[in-house]
């Protein structure tokens, strides 16, 4: 835990209840969540001002979705650790986004421990 | 060789071989066209090698040499030592050739080895030592890991192929990873960043296009040419979910054995040991399917017939007993009972019939080495453009096809498409196109073939014809010039005098029209001067069923197929003339000749039938002209089942079949050709032919009677029920047929349904099990226990057919044609199968599919593995009985929530409606589950997620069962009845929507929390409206 203390995570999703979600497992790990952003556009605007270490992406979202989103923060930061977090049902979408440099995803609904362990193994293998 | 073979095995390898060589001609030429598809030649390289593996086993030497011989050439190519031109091309296919002889001697089983392929083989192995030289080095044999190492078993059974110069990569993927397919393409893609993938498995293709639907085995593997260290590697392979990584460094010793002498010998014993391991793991791999001999099909679909009989026979006996039995509940029982036996024949001689369908596209891919070899061998330059190949028809149709279809092809390469020079003279595009089209349309497919040469000159047809003394020139002029163009159909017809290598010998458009027509099906020609020629051949699906008009003929009763009438008629007999002794009749502006069925067949008349001034007359169509068929009564419209005759039975003119009635009896099938020839031999010599005739009828006679002796020892039932020549029995039955179509057996996917389809009030609705009813069903079980209920479609419109174009103009057809294209209909039509009810599996399939993973979903958010499906029903709402779905909506007092999520591609929808209430007790548990607090305000944003999860899972099943590919939208929230309704009437009222109602019972803690799962789907209908 100690290793991943302190690790910087934006969180991108349209849900305030699929964010509030991600915190809530995420915190007591010793993440810190530096920012919220409900759709794409807010997610480039917020990756470029905060560096996040990690950005949970949702796929499906108004105004512009994750995986163009994805596309202009790897263009940002081509080093930008993003996770994609989705449900069934959108392979095309997860693997167009991995096409465009995501690090992992992950399926919804999913347990704490799916988020964490991905989060870690991103951080630190990249 | 020794042929001390058993024959069944010989037979299993050549249907194989036949499979094997199909394929490669495709293949063989798809890597011409794209030389660096390295998946295709390695598949290519397998089927090669299993052709060498199992001739091995049948000592076929020449064969072994071949098949060996391929294969090193395949792994040059794979190596990259070889490049691919069109000389290896034309050695391989040639190659592919040899081994067609070898194995058509073996089926006729002459001595293979006469085949002499050392040239051959010869010219491969100059072929491989040039790129060897090239190369400055020796071949690499793909090495298999199977032989004596310490490791054998662990080896013998992964067969792990060793790729020299790699590092291969094993990963196991774990098996909480729900999307094991995207996790798969994850690892692709990091490992790719670093390193460069020689080979993986699954194939990257497959990763590529494939849901996590498929299950694949969950270990991965790639082989990778690497410059970084395995550490590295497997810190690039670290992700989540990923149970174990092995990461094996190639093996020197091994990669050294390397043969370049076994090219010419036989295989070694260890090969074959190999080969025999390879074709174990081949056999396991495809144990869900077994090969099935036509025949044997027939004997079962006959069988079935039998059945259906018998069981028409039950409900005739139910119907007599009905009269002496008074308690009406036994009659009940016994009804429901026939019923539901009728049902399940019904369903069983569908499904058969399903089974003898194959894709048209194996007769299409026959011709794309033809026009490939046509194309080099001339200085024309052809391109073929397949398309609709895997519609579906009678393996029978497809066999019988081949030889007109290859005479229109060949027709359009030779004649119809230009060489290269004229057309680029003329301004079109130096390659020729030649389409080669399939599509269903309703209980018929059109097979279009289609070129943009030079068309046929109708002037030029015409002289043609009138030299021939086929027309006179007066009659030539009146021509329209449909008629003209069907001119090319008459018999010893030729636009071309000259005979080239491709075509103009043998058979000629009349023998292929015959055949088409001998099918039941008919062609038609449209031709256009330099813009090309379309022949569209339409053609029934199946060979086994036949609609067809049941006449009575004095004491005897016929069946004409429908396809060659072109209309009844009821005739006044002042209307029937003489003319020069031929009995002739008036109809509207024309007179036709009249020929009698009684007398071509010699039928004795019936005593007991009333004249009537009224004459039934058949018209149809013989060589261009129309002749009526004089009969004594039309009796009824009906499917036949088409039972095989004996072989001497076929030779009798007029007669092409039989089939056997409800009430037992045989009924032969007419033949309208068989019939004129008969008539024309009358004509000319009546004295002589009523000889032959007598003789004809005789052993027709004497045929009839044996067949009824044989159906009467075949059926017991027939036994108890055949009342020999009763008239009342067949028009009960033709009675029972019309008046109680829901006893009748289901032949759906042939036939549309019949005008006397009852109206949906006359039918009896199963009993509905009220939706509050309390279940303690698990979702597999209500499925199981429960498919009466999904039976609530056979009620319902079932009016879902493929979009028919046909009698649309030319000009909005192909519009519309483009507009499908665009706008994905078959995708629709593909869903649209859903909707179906001999579908109900799918939809059942789905149902389960989707609800498990709803109910995982949903257990997940809620932290409740409580949570249990309980009934769910389907039925299909046509628009005027959404009703049911609005009063419901309505009854509910406590306003409705609904979770709409877009199914893209298409602009259908999926909604799952909820109460209020139950909604926010969803909410409750999700935020009590993460000890979140309370909501103080109804707020529905939670719920974003349960739509996104729930609408996942239904998406998500429906693309594996459907095989569609669909996603789900950006999920929208419908609060209140009022909205709901308003979007369901909005939709309804354009017409425009298929909709699927689904009542699911998500049972919680006891309780019932009722969702109705709604699907709409717009009916291809409105892409018609869009488009025109």
């Amino acid at each position: 835990m100690s290793e991943i203390a302190g690790t910087k995570v934006l969180i991108v999703d349209d849900s305030g209840y699929m964010r509030q979600v991600i915190r809530k497992y995420l915190e007591p790990q010793g993440f810190i969540i530096i920012g919220e952003a409900q759709d794409g556009w807010e997610a480039i605007q917020m990756f470029d001002e905060l560096r996040p270490d990690v950005v949970t992406m949702d796929i499906s979202m108004k105004k512009m979705g994750g995986i163009e989103a994805t596309k202009k923060i790897k263009e940002i930061e081509p080093k930008a650790k993003v996770i994609m977090v989705s449900a069934l049902g959108e392979a095309r979408f997860i693997k167009e986004a991995i096409k465009s440099g995501a690090s992992d995803f992950i399926i919804k609904p999913f347990a704490e421990e799916r988020l964490v362990t991905s989060i870690t193994n991103v951080v630190k293998k990249g | 060789m020794v042929i001390t073979q058993d024959q069944e095995e010989i037979k299993i390898f050549l249907d194989e071989l036949e499979e094997s060589l199909n394929y490669l001609d495709d293949a063989i030429m798809a890597l011409e066209e794209n030389p660096s598809d390295r998946e295709n030649i390695e598949e290519i390289f397998r089927v090669a090698h299993t052709i060498k593996g199992s001739a091995g086993f049948l000592d076929l030497k020449n064969l072994v040499g071949l098949g060996h011989a391929m294969e090193s050439v395949f792994l040059e190519f794979l190596n990259g030592n070889m490049a691919v031109s069109k000389d290896v091309i034309d050695t391989l296919l040639e190659c592919k050739d040899a081994i067609k002889a070898i194995g058509k001697a073996l089926g006729n089983n002459q001595n293979t080895e006469s085949i002499k392929t050392e040239d051959l083989i010869n010219k491969v192995n100059q072929f491989l030592q040039a790129a060897n030289k090239k190369n400055g080095k020796s071949s690499d044999l793909v090495k298999k890991v199977s032989d004596d190492k310490s490791t054998v078993d662990d080896k013998l059974t992964d067969n792990i192929e060793v790729i020299p110069g790699t590092i291969l990569v094993r990963l196991w993927i774990s098996p909480n990873e729900m999307a094991p397919s995207i996790r798969a393409f994850l690892i692709q893609k990091r490992l790719s960043d670093i390193v460069e993938i020689v080979k993986q498995e699954p194939s990257e293709d497959a990763l590529e296009t494939e849901d996590f639907t498929t299950q694949y085995d969950r270990e991965i593997r790639f082989w990778v040419q690497a410059d970084v260290s395995k550490d590295e590697i497997k810190k690039a392979v670290s992700v989540d979910l990923i149970e174990k990584v092995e990461i094996h460094e190639e093996d020197e010793d091994e990669s050294k054995e390397i043969s370049k002498e076994k090219l010419k010998t036989e295989p070694t014993n260890e090969e074959k040991k190999q080969t025999a391991a390879k074709s174990k793991t081949d056999e396991i791999e495809s144990s869900d399917s077994v090969r099935i001999p036509v025949t044997r099909l027939d004997v079962l679909l006959n069988l079935v017939g039998e059945l259906v009989i018998a069981n028409s026979g039950f409900v005739q006996i139910q119907d007599d007993i009905k009269n002496i039995i008074e308690l009406s509940h036994l009659n009940r029982r016994v009804r429901d009972k026939t019923r539901e036996l009728f049902r399940i024949s019904g369903d069983i001689q569908e499904l058969i019939m399903k089974s003898r369908l194959v894709p048209v596209g194996q007769l299409f891919n026959r011709f794309k080495r033809f026009v490939r070899d046509y194309s080099s061998k001339t200085n024309k330059n052809i391109k073929l453009v397949l398309s609709g190949e895997e519609t579906e028809i009678d393996k029978k149709i497809i066999d019988e096809m081949i030889k007109p279809l290859t005479h229109i092809v060949r027709n359009s390469v030779d004649h119809g498409i230009e060489t290269s020079d004229t057309r680029a003279s003329m301004g079109k595009p130096a390659v020729g196109t030649l389409n080669l089209e399939a599509s269903q349309e309703g209980n018929y497919i059109n097979i279009i073939v289609k070129d943009d040469g030079k068309g046929i000159d109708i002037e030029k047809v015409i002289n043609k014809a009138v030299t021939k003394g086929i027309i006179t020139k007066e009659e030539g002029d009146n021509l329209s010039e449909e008629e003209a163009l069907n001119l090319i159909f008459h018999p010893g017809f030729s636009t071309k005098d000259e005979v080239t290598d491709i075509s103009g010998r043998g058979i000629g458009m009349d023998v292929v029209k015959r055949s088409v027509e001998s099918l039941n099906g008919s062609i038609q020609i449209d031709s256009f001067i330099d813009a090309g020629t379309t022949m569209t051949i339409k053609l029934p699906l199946t060979l086994a069923i036949l609609n067809a008009l049941i006449v009575k003929v004095g004491v005897e009763k016929f069946c004409i197929p429908m396809s060659t009438i072109i209309e009844t008629q009821k005739i006044d007999s002042k209307n029937f003339i003489t003319i020069e002794g031929n009995e002739m009749v008036r109809l509207r502006d024309t007179i036709i000749p009249i020929v009698r069925l009684a007398d071509i067949f010699d039928v004795s008349p019936d005593p007991n039938f009333v004249l009537n001034e009224e004459k039934s007359v058949i018209i149809v169509e013989y060589n261009e002209s129309l002749v009526g068929l004089y009969v004594d009564e039309f009796l009824n419209r009906q499917e036949m089942v088409i039972k095989s005759l004996a072989e001497h039975f076929k030779q009798i003119d007029g007669v092409s079949g039989a089939s056997i009635l409800g009430d037992g009896n045989i009924i032969l099938i007419l033949d309208v050709h068989g019939i004129m020839k008969l008539f024309k031999g009358y004509k000319e010599k009546i004295v002589e032919l009523r000889k032959q005739q007598k003789i004809d009828s005789e052993r027709l006679k004497d045929d009839i009677s044996k067949l009824k002796l044989f159906s009467k020892q075949q059926s017991f039932l027939k036994q108890s029920h055949i009342k020999e020549d009763d008239e009342t029995d067949l028009i009960e039955e033709s009675s029972y047929e019309t008046e109680e179509s829901t006893q009748k057996p289901k032949i759906k996917l042939y036939t549309k349904r019949q005008e006397e389809k009852p109206t949906t009030d006359q039918v009896e609705t199963p009993e509905e099990v009220p939706v509050s009813e309390k279940s303690a069903f698990n979702d597999k079980e209500i499925l199981e226990t429960e498919p009466a209920t999904l039976d609530d479609f056979d009620n319902e419109d079932e009016e879902i057919e493929e979009a028919d174009y046909s009698d649309l103009p030319e000009e909005i057809r192909s519009r519309l044609e483009l507009a499908e294209e665009m706008q994905n209909v078959n995708s629709i039509k593909k869903l649209h199968k859903l909707f179906e009810p001999e579908n109900v599996n799918m939809l059942k399939q789905w149902l389960l599919q989707g609800n498990t993973r709803a109910i995982q979903g949903l257990q997940q958010l809620t932290g409740n593995s409580e949570i249990k499906v309980g009934q769910s029903r389907a039925r299909r709402l046509s628009s005027d009985k959404t009703e049911i779905l609005l009063k419901k909506l309505e009854e509910s007092s406590q306003g409705m929530i609904s979770f709409l999520l877009p199914i893209l591609p298409l602009d259908g929808a999926i909604h799952f409606i909820l109460t209020h209430n139950n909604a926010s007790k969803i909410i409750k548990h999700m935020l009590k589950t993460l000890s979140l607090p309370d909501q103080e305000h109804f707020d529905l944003e939670p719920l974003m997620e349960v739509t996104n999860i729930l609408g996942a899972a239904y998406t998500n099943s429906l693309t594996t069962v459907t095989e569609v590919m669909v996603e789900p939208g950006v999920p929208e929230i419908l609060k209140g009845t009022v909205k709901i309704k308003e979007m369901i009437e909005g939709k309804v009222a354009s017409g425009h929507f298929s909709l699927l109602y689904i009542e699911n019972q998500f049972l919680w803690d006891e309780e019932d929390i009722l969702a109705e799962l709604l699907i709409m789907l717009p009916e291809i209908k409105v892409l018609q409206d869009n488009a025109v």
